[in-house]
């Protein structure tokens, strides 16, 4: 009989759990399995909820720990599977004009890692430490993968002019 | 990143991407199960590893101790002792069969802690005393099963003809060493005493520390033959024995254990007879005889700081009853001799009625010429074990320094002692 995860866990879960699955489809795409990587997150998390539940944000650490599963996920199927990413989304061109300025067009055509780190700090609100280990790279990398996404995405979204030079801080 | 951007985004993804929640949910649990059947298979494993390992240490340390203790414990008119960290390579053990003519060992082993330990085996002739060696015959390989064997010792005739090289692996050589075939009893021959026409091997099928193994004493024809079983002796189950030929008729056989018994044959093997030892005898160490009347019995009991306390007892008859000579502890003991405390002894040879010889893992050998009541260092170098040491007559012996693998000569009965080739 498999173990019932306490109600708080139960809580979290269903408080999060969709969050997290959208971002690693935002910023990986399909390839990652976006939900077996957050179950395989959530499975941990429950191991130790004792001292996560302690924490002003558990889901951080749910996050790091799913980016993580699922840059492997991504990894080994693409070693196997040279789909292209994103695979599921629809292509229609009606939604294409209306799409155009919303910014998931403009996160399309950003390179993987600037994508999953913009994604990472404005969707999932994370901080650019734990950006960094997520994506197992230095701060100042995340910094400086975040201004170069930043700044191709002004070029994506000219009207924007709102972009804050602050928000990699 | 704009608000409305972030909001969009998640409008976006929302309306393409709806992950499960409830499938998640089971999903989750499934593998929180699956991550705790994999955690207790990992602490099950560790747990086994972890007594399998401490299982090993409790069998393997004890035989690995007990393994060294019996190389402490061959007495026989040749004395011989072993390295404990191994043998050294070079001459490792002589026989001579008078002042001038000799056999040596020359071994060359390749030692590992957990490995099979390869030797590589040959016979040394001299004929000047000791001062130089020629190799006779072939370099025979042996494999040791394992770091624990025996090492090789050797024993002849005294026409140099006959001989064998035994241990945890017996050759015979009828050819003066020049060709070896695989002889002897089978098992661990932990002694092999050449006299006369007959050759006796005590044989232990089993390695020591083994529980419920008993040693079988054989003889076969010097000259060549089969070994049989010398059904009259005591089977010892006892690991370390010592068996002390004094002639082809007169033999002793005892354990180290404090079982407290001495045996004795006076009719070549096919009857022995039993003797208590000295009832104070806390643990039998080594036997030393020239002859039936007269034996010496070193006796010890360890103690603290490679220091160990001795009592040395002298038999005229047979082992039958036993006089206290010598002690660490004389006060409490009138009209005995004082035997040093320091040292652990190595050896114990009886040279001429009245002289004794006692090596030491340390330090200096002392020597006794008034049967074993007064002691005096000889005048061999202080530094490091004798490993062997073996006399053809009351003047002439050798000595293997295992410091400096060399040999040591001697013809005053070993007051002074020179150098006679070194390794």
């Amino acid at each position: 009989m498999a173990p019932t995860p306490d109600h708080s866990f139960e809580q979290f879960f269903e408080a999060q759990y969709q969050g997290i699955c959208r971002a690693l489809w935002l910023g990986l795409g399909d390839t990652c399995e976006p939900e077996d990587a957050a179950q395989e997150a959530f499975a941990r998390a429950f191991l130790r909820w004792g001292a996560l539940s302690r924490l002003e944000r558990p889901a951080t650490w749910v996050f790091v720990v799913a980016v993580r599963q699922a840059m492997r996920n991504q990894r080994r199927r693409t070693r196997s599977i040279t789909a292209p990413v994103w695979a599921t989304e629809p292509q229609q061109p009606t939604e294409d004009v209306a799409l155009r300025l919303t910014g998931v067009t403009a996160l399309r055509q950003l390179a993987p890692r600037q994508r999953l780190a913009i994604v990472l700090r404005y969707y999932a609100d994370l901080s650019v430490r734990d950006i960094a280990k997520a994506m197992s790279c230095r701060e100042g990398t995340v910094k400086a993968t975040i201004h170069s996404a930043q700044d191709r995405l002004r070029t994506l979204l000219p009207d924007d002019r709102t972009i804050s030079e602050s928000d990699n801080a | 990143m704009p608000d409305h951007v972030i909001a969009r985004l998640r409008d976006r993804a929302s309306l393409s991407y709806r992950p499960d929640v409830s499938n998640g949910l089971t999903n989750v649990r499934a593998r929180i199960a699956r991550h705790k059947r994999a955690r207790l298979s990992v602490s099950l494993v560790l747990v086994v590893g972890l007594v399998a390992a401490l299982v090993t240490v409790a069998i393997v340390v004890p035989g690995q101790n007990a393994a060294n203790a019996a190389r402490y414990l061959r007495i026989s008119p040749t004395t011989r002792i072993v390295e404990l960290s191994g043998p050294s390579n070079g001459l490792s053990d002589v026989y001579f069969a008078d002042s001038t003519h000799g056999l040596g060992l020359d071994q060359q082993c390749r030692l590992s802690s957990v490995a099979d330990t390869a030797c590589a085996l040959a016979i040394a002739r001299t004929n000047d005393g000791g001062r130089t060696w020629k190799r006779v015959g072939a370099t025979l390989h042996v494999t040791y099963p394992d770091s624990r064997a025996s090492y090789p010792f050797i024993d002849f005739v005294t026409d140099g003809r006959d001989g064998w090289i035994y241990g945890s692996m017996t050759f015979v050589t009828h050819d003066g060493g020049r060709t070896f075939e695989p002889d002897g009893p089978g098992g661990l021959v932990m002694d092999l005493s050449i006299m006369g026409n007959e050759t006796w091997a005590l044989s232990r099928p089993c390695t020591p520390g083994t529980v419920g193994c008993s040693s079988t004493l054989f003889s076969a024809p010097t000259a060549g033959g089969a070994w049989m079983v010398e059904h009259g002796a005591p089977k010892l189950e006892y690991p370390y024995l010592q068996l002390l030929r004094t002639s082809p008729k007169d033999a002793f056989l005892a354990a180290q254990s404090t079982d407290g018994t001495l045996y004795s044959t006076v009719d070549g093997g096919l009857s022995w007879a039993s003797h208590p030892l000295p009832p104070l005898c806390d643990q039998l160490q080594h036997l030393t005889a020239l002859n039936v009347h007269s034996v010496w019995a070193l006796c010890s009991a360890a103690t603290p700081n490679d220091s160990q306390s001795k009592e040395l007892y002298h038999s005229v008859d047979d082992g039958s009853t036993w006089a206290l000579v010598s002690t660490t502890s004389p006060t409490l003991v009138p009209d005995v001799g004082t035997l040093p405390i320091s040292g652990i002894v190595t050896l114990l040879n009886a040279v001429a009625p009245d002289r004794l010889l006692i090596g030491f893992d340390q330090g200096p050998p002392i020597a006794s010429t008034d049967g074993g009541r007064t002691w005096a260092p000889q005048g061999l170098p202080t530094s490091g074990r004798v490993g062997q040491l073996t006399f053809t007559d009351a003047q002439h012996g050798w000595a293997i320094l295992l410091a400096n693998d060399a040999l040591y000569r001697t013809s005053d009965g070993g007051a002074h002692w020179s150098m006679a080739a070194s390794g």
